[in-house]
């Protein structure tokens, strides 16, 4: 059997661009960019988020000074637990959790083709909320 | 059923289906050609296979020692300069260029889909690290 001829970059440009209309067609995508805008629009959640850095801020020149002050941790706490509480980041993060899912599927099909991990090959290890 | 209606039917088959088109591209493109071309050949190559092997190991032991705390700097040269005489084998030179165009392209490849979505691709896909 004759072998396939090569693709140059541009075959393999188109078709990602056709994978990620495609994925931006999924529920599971449209929901997380959703989610994402308002996150990002609401002007409560940039005072919490602000509030978070402030009293962490707080919290790191008072061990920068050597001050022990629990109430400053409990500061840290409360402020990063009011965030966490609000319903648009219950929500993005949510979605954004389903949304990776979503591409961790696409992964694992691309390497059954492949039989190289892309994310795996690329990615790194880790990575924190 | 025309594949557009398919793919108003199930997006998310849809998107697979295009995943695994892509993943098909790639395995077509030259770099990768290249890529299975040059690690053939140094599977191929039973001596330099062996060296490899031996050097895989003695890097193994070191890290550990190193993750001790007693790594044995003489010891660090050693295996620096042993890469280094491996990495001139032609051979081994080809299949790390070759690797090296493929992560290029693999990179390319996740940071466009990423963007696209607007998530990390790597991170997402990356086998879990722990979290806060």
């Amino acid at each position: 059997m004759a072998e396939e001829p090569e693709n140059g970059r541009g075959v393999v440009t188109e078709r990602i661009r056709e994978l990620v209309e495609a994925l931006r067609a999924v529920p599971a995508i449209e929901q997380f960019r959703a989610a994402e805008e308002r996150f990002r629009a609401d002007t409560e959640l940039a005072r919490l988020q602000a509030g978070v850095r402030w009293s962490h801020e707080r919290l790191q020149k008072a061990e920068r000074e050597k001050r022990h002050d629990p109430r400053l941790f409990q500061e840290v706490r409360d402020a990063q637990a009011r965030l966490q509480r609000h319903p648009l980041v219950i929500d993005f993060v949510a979605t954004r959790q389903a949304a990776q899912d979503l591409l961790r599927e696409t992964n694992q099909e691309m390497g059954a083709v492949l039989g190289v991990d892309i994310g795996g090959s690329v990615g790194r290890a880790g990575g924190c909320c | 059923m025309t594949s557009t209606q398919a793919a108003a039917a199930d997006p998310t088959a849809a998107a697979l289906d295009r995943a695994r088109t892509l993943a098909r591209a790639i395995g077509e493109s030259a770099v990768f050609r290249a890529f299975e071309a040059a690690q053939e050949a140094l599977e191929a190559d039973a001596e330099l296979g062996a060296r490899l092997s031996a050097f895989q190991v003695r890097e193994k032991e070191l890290r550990l020692s190193r993750s001790w705390g007693g790594a044995d700097p003489e010891e660090v040269r050693a295996l620096e300069r042993e890469w280094e005489d491996l990495a001139k084998h032609p051979v081994l030179a080809a299949q790390v260029a070759a690797r090296t165009e493929l992560l290029g392209l693999l990179r390319e490849v996740a940071g466009a889909i990423g963007e696209g979505v607007g998530l990390d691709y790597g991170a997402a896909c990356a086998p879990a690290g722990g979290c806060c």
